[in-house]
C-alpha cells in the first residue's frame, strides 16, 4: 500500500544577512493512513520548516531546494500556488499551531472564522456553513456552542481556542492534519485534557496526523512512529515502542534521558550538553555535543541505516555506543 | 459593556474639556494686551464709541459675569454678533459651512480613492520599485507647503489652461464640484502622503501577525488574505491618521480657501484676524474646536465598532 | 554638588544615546548612520544648520537692501536665484529664510520640548489630580486646529516673529506631554523605579535621573518630524500674513510676496518654497531614521 505522504530529500534553506541557513538539510519522512506520525526534535531543529516546506508557505526568505513531497501519488512542490490554495491547503492538508491567542483574527468573530473556512472549501451557504460549524463544535467538546459561534477570540480561554482550532482543521475531512506543537502553549491542567480529546477524536475519525513536537511524553502517548530530528536532519525514527525502549542514536538517548519522566528505571539522567549550535560542514552533524564521537564521525556523508526492522538511525558508532552508554549507566547506577 | 453605554460613557467624558475649550475661547477676548476695545476700533476711534463697543461686548461688567453671560448667550445659540458684519455670528458660519464642508469632505474623498490603491499595491510589491515610487513621491508631497502648491496648480491649469475657475464660487452642484476640484485636490494629495504612509505601515505590520499565516494555511488566495483579514485590521491605526489630521485639515481650510478665494469659513477667519473681529475669531474657534471634539468621538465610535476587544 | 550632576547627566543621558540595551555604543552610533534614512537626514540638516548659521558669510548679499532698478530679475550669474519686486537678492533671502526657519524650530520647539517633558513627567508620574488637570489642558488645546490657535493668539498679540515662537510652543508642547505620560506610566511600576523609591531616592531624583533618560529617546524623535511640521505651519502664517512680516525674509512671506507674479516671475515664489521642502524632507528623514533606530 502507497503510502499517503511521502518526503524524500527535502531540502529548505533560508537566506539570512548573505548567508544561507540550512533549516531542513535532507529529511525523508513518510506517513501513512490512519498513522500518527511524530517529528520530535529541539527548538531550532527544523521540525516547523518541514511543516512549512508541506504546505509551501515558508516566508521569503526560505526556498525549497531540493526534494519531492508525494502526497497521493502528486508531487505537491510541483503544483501551482492556486492549486495549494483550492486543492490542499485546509481541505487535504490542514494544520494546528502552537499559540492559539494568536493564531485566530482577533477582529473576527470565531464563528465567523469557521464558517469562512466552510465556505471556502466546500462551497456551502451561510445557514449550511453554521450548523456544520456549531456541529463540529459540539463534537470538539465545546461547551454551549451556539454562544461560542458569536464569541471573539479574546473572550475565550486558550483551551477553548484550541478545540476551535482543531474544529476548523477537521472542518473539511482533510486525508493529513499537521498539528505543530497544539497543545505546549496551553495551560498545564488542560494540557491532559485538551491532548486526550483530540488524540479520541483522532482514532475515531481515522485521519493521519504528523505531531510536531519537543515533548517525547506527548510522543509516547499519541504517535506510532516517530521521526527524530536534529538541526535539519533526521537522526533517527522508527516505531515508537522500538525506539523508546531501544534509543540508539545518542541524540535520542540524551533526549529521553533529559525528559523528567523517566524512560528507563534506574538509570541516573544524563543530558544533552550545550545548545545548538555550530554545524560541522562534513560529517556528522552531532559532533560538537556527542559524547561517544571520535574522528570517523566527521568523514564524508552519514546516511540513514536500518539496524532492525521498521528501525533506522544515523551514526556509526551507535553499536559501540549502546555498550559504552549501557556501562557508564551502570557506574552512575551505582554511585546512586 | 456593550457599545451603547461605551458611547455614553465617552461623550460624558468630554463635558470637562468641552468646558475647558469654552473658558479659552471666551479668554480670547480678554487676554488681549490693553483696551480690547481700542485694539479693534483702532486709535482714531471716539471715547463715545469705544463706549459703546465695550457696552456692546460687555467689558465692563466684572469678570465672572462676562463669563456667565457668554455660557448663557450660548445656551441660546447664540455666538454672539460679529463687529465687522454686523450680523449674528451663528448665521454667518452657517451661510458658510457649506463651502468649507464640502471642501473637507472632497479632500476627504480623494484622499481615500488615492491612498487606498496605493498603498495596497505598495504593500504587495514591498522593497521594490513600486513601494519606493510611493514612499518618495509621499514624502515629497508632504514637504510641499499647500499654499504654495495652490497657487502653482492655481497658475497653471487656471489660469494659464483656464481648465478651472480661478475663484469664488459657482453657482449648482456640477459648477461647485468644478470650484472645488482644485483646492480638495490639493488638499486631499496631502492627507494621502500622509495616509498612504500610515497604512503601507501598518499592513506591513499586520501581514507579519501569525493569524495572516493561519488563513494562508487553509488555502485563502492573497487576494482574499489582503482585502479581507490584513486591511481590516490594519484600518483600525489608519483611521486614527484620518482622524487625528482631521485638525490639520480645518486648519489647512483657511489657507486653501484664501489661495482659491472660496467664500468659506477659513476665509472668514482670516477676513476676521485683519480687522480684529474678536467676537467673530472667539465664534469660528469654537465652531472648529466643537467640530474636531466630535470628530474624535466618532473615531472613538468607529474604533470600538471595529475592534471589538476596546468595549467587550 | 556640580560634579555629581554632570556625572549624572553624562551617564544617564549621553552616554545610554549611544549604548543601547544590550549593544556597544559604537554599534548603535553605526547603526544610526548606516540607516539610509538618518544618513541622508542627517546631512541635509547638517547643510541647513550649517547654512542658517553662517548666512552673514554665506549669502552674497544684503537680504535687505532694495534695488528697484535691479526689480524681478531672472536668474543669472550676478544672482543666481534672481532677484524679487524690491531688486532683493533673492538667494540671499533664502539662504536667511533657513536661519529663520532653525530659530523657529529652534525656539518654538524647545520651549515646547521642555513645558511637555516636564508637564508630561508630573503628569505620569504623579497621576492623581495633577494628571488629570494636565491632561483636561491638553486636550482642550489640541481639540483646536494648530493653525486655528495659533492664527487666535497671533490675532490677540499682533503678529511678528517673535510671537510666532511663543504660539507654536504653546500649541505643540501637548504631544510631548502625551509621549511622556504614557512612558512614564509603562515605567513606573517597572523594577528599576522600585528599587530607586525603595533606596529612598526623592522624587526629582527618580523622576530626573531614572524615568526621564527613558522617556527622552521617544520625544526626540517626535522632535524632529515635529520641525517639519512647524516649518511648514510657520511658512502658512506668515503666507496669511499673520506670523512674520515683511521685510523679514521668512520663506512664507517671501511665498506671499511672490504670489502675483507667479507667472513672470515664478523664482520669487518658488525658491523659497524648495527651501521649505529641503527644510522639511531633510527633517522627516532624521526623524524615520531616528524611529528605526529606538525601534530596532
Amino acid at each position: 500500500m502507497a503510502n499517503l505522504l511521502e518526503i524524500e530529500n527535502l531540502r529548505t534553506y533560508f537566506e539570512e544577512n548573505g548567508s544561507i541557513v540550512r533549516a531542513v538539510d535532507g529529511v525523508d519522512l513518510s506517513v501513512s493512513e490512519t498513522e500518527v506520525v511524530g517529528l520530535v526534535g529541539e527548538s531550532g531543529s527544523g521540525k516547523t520548516t518541514v511543516a512549512n516546506s508541506l504546505l509551501r508557505i515558508l516566508p521569503e526568505a526560505g526556498k525549497i531546494v531540493a526534494g519531492r513531497m508525494i502526497f497521493k501519488a502528486i508531487n505537491i512542490r510541483e503544483l501551482s500556488e492556486k492549486e495549494m490554495q483550492s486543492k490542499i491547503r485546509g481541505t487535504e492538508i490542514s494544520m494546528i499551531f502552537q499559540d492559539p491567542q494568536v493564531s485566530l483574527n482577533p477582529l473576527f468573530t470565531v464563528g465567523e472564522q469557521i464558517t469562512s473556512v466552510l465556505k471556502l472549501h466546500q462551497h456551502i451557504g451561510r445557514k449550511e456553513a453554521r450548523a456544520k460549524a456549531i456541529n463540529l463544535f459540539r463534537k470538539v467538546e465545546v461547551s454551549d456552542p451556539e454562544s461560542r459561534f458569536r464569541s471573539y477570540p479574546h473572550e475565550l480561554s486558550g483551551g477553548m481556542i484550541q478545540r476551535v482550532t482543531i474544529a476548523m482543521a477537521m472542518s473539511c475531512q482533510p486525508s493529513l492534519i499537521i498539528a505543530d506543537e497544539p497543545t505546549t502553549a496551553l495551560d498545564v491542567t488542560i494540557q491532559n485534557q485538551v491532548l486526550n480529546e483530540f488524540k479520541n477524536l483522532i482514532s475515531e475519525i481515522g485521519v493521519s496526523v504528523l505531531w510536531i513536537t519537543h515533548d517525547l511524553g506527548v510522543i509516547k502517548r499519541v504517535c506510532d512512529y516517530v521521526n527524530v530530528m536534529y538541526a535539519g536532519t533526521l537522526m533517527e525514527q522508527g516505531a515508537v515502542e522500538t525506539v523508546f525502549e531501544n534509543p540508539l542514536h545518542p541524540y535520542t538517548h540524551g533526549l529521553l534521558g533529559s525528559n523528567p519522566i523517566q524512560y528507563r528505571p534506574k538509570s541516573k539522567i544524563p543530558t544533552v550538553i550545550g545548545e545548538l549550535r555550530e554545524i560541522p560542514l562534513q560529517g556528522c552533524k552531532f559532533y560538537p555535543r556527542c559524547p561517544i564521537r571520535n574522528e570517523d564521525c566527521l568523514q564524508e556523508t552519514i546516511n540513514l541505516r536500518e539496524v532492525n526492522e521498521n528501525h533506522r538511525i544515523r551514526c556509526i558508532r551507535a553499536e559501540d555506543a549502546e555498550a559504552l552508554l549501557r556501562s557508564r549507566n551502570h557506574d552512575l547506577q551505582g554511585a546512586c | 459593556m456593550s457599545l451603547g453605554r461605551y458611547a455614553l460613557r465617552r461623550f460624558f467624558g468630554m463635558a470637562p474639556v468641552f468646558f475647558i475649550v469654552l473658558f479659552t475661547v471666551f479668554l480670547m477676548l480678554h487676554l488681549i494686551p490693553g483696551d480690547p476695545a481700542k485694539n479693534i476700533l483702532g486709535i482714531m476711534a471716539t471715547p463715545e464709541r469705544l463706549e459703546q463697543l465695550r457696552d456692546a461686548l460687555g467689558l465692563n461688567e466684572p469678570i465672572y459675569k462676562q463669563f456667565y453671560l457668554f455660557l448663557a448667550q450660548l445656551g441660546h445659540g447664540s455666538l454672539g454678533m460679529s463687529i465687522r458684519y454686523k450680523a449674528p455670528i451663528t448665521e454667518l458660519i452657517f451661510s458658510r459651512l457649506k463651502v468649507t464642508l464640502s471642501l473637507v469632505i472632497m479632500s476627504a474623498v480623494f484622499c481615500v480613492i488615492i491612498s487606498l490603491p496605493l498603498s495596497l499595491w505598495a504593500t504587495k510589491h514591498r522593497g521594490k520599485a513600486p513601494d519606493y515610487a510611493v514612499r518618495v513621491s509621499s514624502l515629497f508631497i508632504f514637504s510641499m507647503p499647500e499654499f504654495w502648491t495652490g497657487l502653482v496648480a492655481l497658475n497653471i491649469f487656471a489660469l494659464r489652461f483656464g481648465l478651472f475657475p480661478t475663484r469664488g464660487w459657482g453657482v449648482g452642484l456640477l459648477d461647485n464640484l468644478h470650484h472645488l476640484f482644485l483646492p480638495s485636490l490639493i488638499l486631499g494629495l496631502f492627507l494621502t502622503a500622509l495616509v498612504t504612509r500610515a497604512l503601507r505601515s501598518d499592513m506591513l505590520e499586520v501581514l507579519r501577525k501569525e493569524y495572516i499565516q493561519t488563513a494562508k494555511t487553509y488555502g485563502f488566495s492573497d487576494r482574499t488574505i489582503y482585502l479581507k483579514y490584513a486591511l481590516k485590521n490594519a484600518l483600525l491605526p489608519t483611521i486614527t491618521v484620518l482622524g487625528l489630521n482631521l485638525g490639520w485639515l480645518l486648519g489647512s481650510t483657511v489657507v486653501i480657501e484664501t489661495v482659491f478665494s472660496l467664500p468659506g469659513i477659513g476665509a472668514m477667519l482670516l477676513d476676521a484676524v485683519i480687522v480684529r473681529d474678536y467676537p467673530l475669531i472667539q465664534g469660528i474657534s469654537l465652531i472648529f474646536a466643537l467640530a474636531i471634539m466630535l470628530n474624535n468621538y466618532v473615531v472613538d465610535m468607529l474604533y470600538g465598532l471595529i475592534d471589538p476587544r476596546i468595549y467587550r | 554638588m556640580h560634579k555629581t550632576t554632570i556625572g549624572t547627566i553624562m551617564s544617564r543621558y549621553i552616554v545610554p544615546f549611544f549604548a543601547g540595551e544590550d549593544t556597544t555604543r559604537w554599534e548603535t552610533l553605526k547603526n544610526f548612520i548606516k540607516n539610509p534614512n538618518s544618513k541622508a537626514g542627517l546631512i541635509m540638516i547638517g547643510i541647513l544648520t550649517f547654512v542658517a548659521i553662517f548666512a552673514p558669510l554665506i549669502a552674497p548679499y544684503d537680504p535687505y537692501r532694495q534695488n528697484l532698478s535691479e526689480s524681478l530679475n531672472p536668474p543669472s550669474l550676478t544672482h543666481p536665484f534672481g532677484t524679487d519686486l524690491y531688486g532683493r537678492d533673492v538667494i540671499s533671502r533664502v539662504i536667511y529664510g533657513a536661519w529663520i526657519a532653525v530659530k523657529i524650530c529652534v525656539i518654538g520647539i524647545g520651549i515646547a520640548f521642555i513645558i511637555g517633558n516636564l508637564a508630561g513627567a508630573l503628569s505620569g508620574y504623579y497621576g492623581g489630580w495633577i494628571d488629570a488637570i494636565i491632561m483636561r489642558i491638553v486636550d482642550s488645546i489640541m481639540s483646536f486646529p494648530f493653525l486655528v490657535l495659533v492664527i487666535a493668539i497671533m490675532a490677540i498679540f499682533g503678529p511678528g516673529l517673535k510671537n510666532l515662537y511663543f504660539a507654536i510652543a504653546i500649541v505643540s508642547w501637548c504631544q510631548y506631554a502625551r509621549i511622556v505620560r504614557s512612558k512614564y506610566l509603562s515605567e513606573k511600576e517597572e523594577e528599576y523605579v522600585r528599587a530607586a523609591k525603595a533606596i529612598g531616592f526623592s522624587d526629582t531624583r527618580v523622576i530626573f535621573g531614572h524615568l526621564m533618560p527613558n522617556s527622552i529617546m521617544p520625544t526626540i524623535v517626535y522632535a524632529s518630524l515635529d520641525c517639519a511640521l512647524v516649518i511648514l505651519l510657520a511658512a502658512s502664517l506668515s503666507f496669511i500674513g499673520v506670523g512674520a512680516q515683511p521685510p523679514t525674509p521668512e520663506w512664507g512671506a517671501q511665498i506671499a510676496e511672490g504670489r502675483q507674479f507667479l507667472q513672470v516671475a515664478w523664482w520669487v515664489a518658488t525658491f523659497p518654497a524648495l527651501g521649505i521642502m529641503y527644510a522639511v524632507i531633510g527633517f522627516s528623514l532624521l526623524g524615520d531614521g531616528l524611529r528605526d533606530l529606538l525601534e530596532k
